[in-house]
């Protein structure tokens, strides 16, 4: 079996170790003997989105995200004609906002996102941050790690990830984190986000294999207990 | 009178800390501040020689070091922060301690290191003489916010400097900084492609100018190299002092050349690694722009040992102890890289904190290429700390063998379990953070293995 994932704008948006997410499912394949082809996209490049299986987006600085949001406008009716057919994605902090509404900075400034989502993000001058936890009802407790001064909001029937435990959230007022719609998560717990919850890194796997290959997939089960016992640790610091 | 009760009673405070057995200068420091807030500034002014500011990711204590023992071969009375306190606070602090009761003190040089965040304050209340910036690496993010606002925090600073700022030209964000001065720039670098990276982490490859995608000729680590900007041809400046047939040799000496605007000397130190050629040259156009002699300033640079926790050595049992300390993405991948150029045989010992002074976001170490090491010939890695489970995590993704890699949280028991599993003749490597290695330290002196660092000096 083979996948294919798009790794959005590696050097521009991957913060915080947010390549953890990339190595994370590569590795997770390769252990299942599932052949995991990762292909870079960078900005300029004209990319064809029906080629993926998979993809992926980290968070950037200001600046990247301001390069990053002009590119994504190219492909946006591509990607979201392919969502909406089932096409898995993970969106971390940034990448989560530039495939909303749109993204309106403290100064009034309105950035479009390319619409994927009825999502919103309101600029703040507070940053959150911290250590989170997160109850799901698909995917039980999830740990991370927020930074985000961005506040995000879900329209109406938009469903959150998870509610949370301890830390912020979406916004930091109605303790919802992230988003799931179809076979796309947007979340702000950055960074390496599915090395602790290996849950989730395989459901986007089982995700992938299905789209792909059009029937449902089962997965072979992995020895995650390094897995358990770092996302206790991180529950236990949170 | 506000004075002499704010250094009374950081004076008070010190010695309670040292009857406890505690060192640091920043407590006391924050207090004086506290009660007199303008101390600093009034007490930085009374330098006769003036202060001298170091700010950037990586290096800052190990070219301050260098410079406070330049200055001091030299004959003159150096302030150096050099517990790596360097918030105001600290900085304070340590001038605190040459302070008599009523304010008086002589000195010739502030040598201070101060962190990226407080530079702009820290510029203000010290109006340096020279300032200098090191590199701009991702640090502590959750702390500092983006490398773009430290960036243009540093930039500001600059304003304050009274002679000259040094920048190192091959990072290509530092290197833009101070565009608007009218004071005298020095750039300096590396032109050795011998050392040319082809992998590991880079931080910023667009254009500072215009954003668009940086071409490097070379790359030395991280983002650092010799760079043009295909868009708006930003390029590396014209370097007035760069290193040459840079050699980093098996006894852990370091071996190269420097061009300072045509005249070619040569450089041996025990300082190690490639950010110590980096951190060599700031000192050396620090020291040159004061006035002393190349030749006396290398000199002595060469009898420098690496500052504390950067890269010590200790025996234990006839096994051989190497610390080096590792922070952020871009210093671990470095100390690995340098580490695994050892090929005898030899173990790890890994210290991850997640505290407040390490920053709380231990992320990072996902950006640290520590497949590297499937190849490197180690008996056993053990991971230690608050975070250990993450970077045993790490390493399991790294595709290293897990029979391996142990989790011990206590530092301690780690160490204690580090030395009993390597043979004697062998050598264990201990990559600590921040806290880790204050920690780790503090236990090590405890034992005697090594000495209390703030009686050193
Ligand atoms: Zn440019």
């Amino acid at each position: 079996m083979k996948l294919k994932i798009f790794y959005l704008y590696p050097n521009l948006m991957s913060l915080y170790g947010d390549v953890g997410n990339i190595i994370t499912l590569r590795k997770r394949c390769e252990w299942r003997g599932i052949d995991c082809e990762i292909e870079e996209i960078k900005v300029g490049k004209n990319k064809n989105f029906r080629e993926a299986d998979l993809l992926f987006m980290g968070g950037g600085q200001d600046r990247g995200q301001r390069i990053v949001g002009q590119d994504l406008q190219n492909y946006k009716e591509e990607i979201k004609e392919l969502v909406e057919n089932g096409l898995p994605v993970l969106l971390i902090c940034g990448g989560y906002q530039l495939f909303g509404k749109y993204f309106k900075t403290k100064d009034g400034v309105l950035i479009p996102g390319i619409e994927v989502i009825d999502i919103w993000t309101i600029g703040g001058d507070r940053r959150m941050i911290g250590n989170v936890i997160v109850q799901s009802s698909i995917f039980g407790k999830l740990v991370g790690f927020e930074n985000h001064s961005g506040r995000t909001f879900l329209g109406e029937g938009i469903q959150p990830l998870g509610r949370v435990v301890k830390g912020y959230g979406n916004n930091g007022k109605d303790k919802l984190e992230g988003v799931v719609y179809k076979n796309l998560i947007g979340t702000y717990l950055h960074g390496p986000f599915l090395p602790k919850n290996p849950q989730v890194a395989d459901w986007l796997i089982r995700k992938a294999l299905t789209y792909r290959y059009r029937e449902e997939i089962d997965l072979k089960p992995l020895n995650d207990e390094l897995e358990i016992e770092s996302h206790k640790a991180a529950e236990r610091r949170a | 009178m506000r004075k002499i009760i704010a250094i009374a009673i950081s004076k008070l405070f010190t010695s309670l800390l040292r009857a406890t057995g505690r060192g640091g200068t920043a407590l006391p420091g924050l207090l004086a501040e506290r009660i007199h807030p303008s101390l600093l500034a009034e007490l930085a002014s009374r330098f006769s020689q003036g202060t001298i500011l170091i700010t950037g990711t990586n290096g800052k204590t190990t070219t301050a070091s260098l410079v406070a023992n330049v200055l001091r071969a030299k004959g003159y009375k150096v302030i150096h922060n050099f517990t790596g306190s360097n918030l105001t606070r600290g900085i304070l602090g340590q001038i605190l301690e040459d302070v008599d009761l009523k304010g008086n003190f002589s000195a010739d040089f502030g040598v201070l290191e101060v962190d990226e965040a407080t530079s702009e304050k820290a510029a203000q209340l010290l109006k340096p003489r020279i300032m200098l910036v090191t590199n701009l690496f991702r640090d502590q993010l959750d702390r500092y916010g983006e490398l773009d606002k430290v960036a243009s925090i540093i930039d500001s600073s600059l304003k304050w400097v009274k002679e000259r700022v040094i920048l190192n030209g091959d990072d290509p964000l530092v290197a833009s900084l101070g565009s608007e001065l009218k004071i005298g720039k020095i750039f300096f670098g590396l032109n050795a492609p011998e050392l040319s990276l082809s992998r590991g982490v880079i931080d910023l490859s667009h254009c500072p100018i215009c954003d668009a995608e940086l071409s490097f000729r070379t790359r030395y680590y991280g983002h650092l190299g010799d760079y043009v900007c295909p868009n708006c041809h930003y390029k590396r400046p014209q370097l007035d002092l760069f290193a040459l047939d840079v050699s980093l040799r098996e006894d852990f000496l370091l071996d190269f050349k420097v061009n300072h605007r045509g005249e070619v000397k040569n450089v041996i130190s025990p300082l190690f690694g490639i950010f110590n050629v980096y951190n060599i040259l700031s000192a050396l156009s620090l020291c040159q722009s004061l006035g002393l002699e190349t030749d006396f300033i290398l000199e002595t640079i060469a009898r420098t040992s690496p500052a504390f926790g950067r890269l010590e050595k200790f025996c234990l049992d006839s096994k051989e102890c190497i610390i080096f300390l590792a922070k952020n993405p871009v210093g671990f991948s470095i100390n690995i890289e340098t580490v695994k150029r050892d090929t005898r045989k030899k173990n790890y010992l890994i210290i991850l904190n997640d505290n407040l002074a390490d920053g709380t976001d231990t992320s990072w170490i996902w950006d640290v290429d520590f497949e590297i090491l499937k190849d490197d010939q180690f008996g056993f890695i053990i991971c230690s700390g608050i975070r250990a489970e993450d970077m045993a995590l790490r390493l399991k993704y790294a595709d290293l063998p897990l029979e391996k890699i142990e989790i011990k949280n206590d530092i301690r028991e780690a160490f204690q379990m580090a030395i009993k599993m390597t043979s004697a003749g062998e050598r264990l490597y201990i990559l600590p953070n921040y806290t880790a290695m204050l920690s780790l330290r503090s236990y090590l002196s405890k034992e005697g293995f090594l000495q209390e660092f703030w009686i050193r000096q």
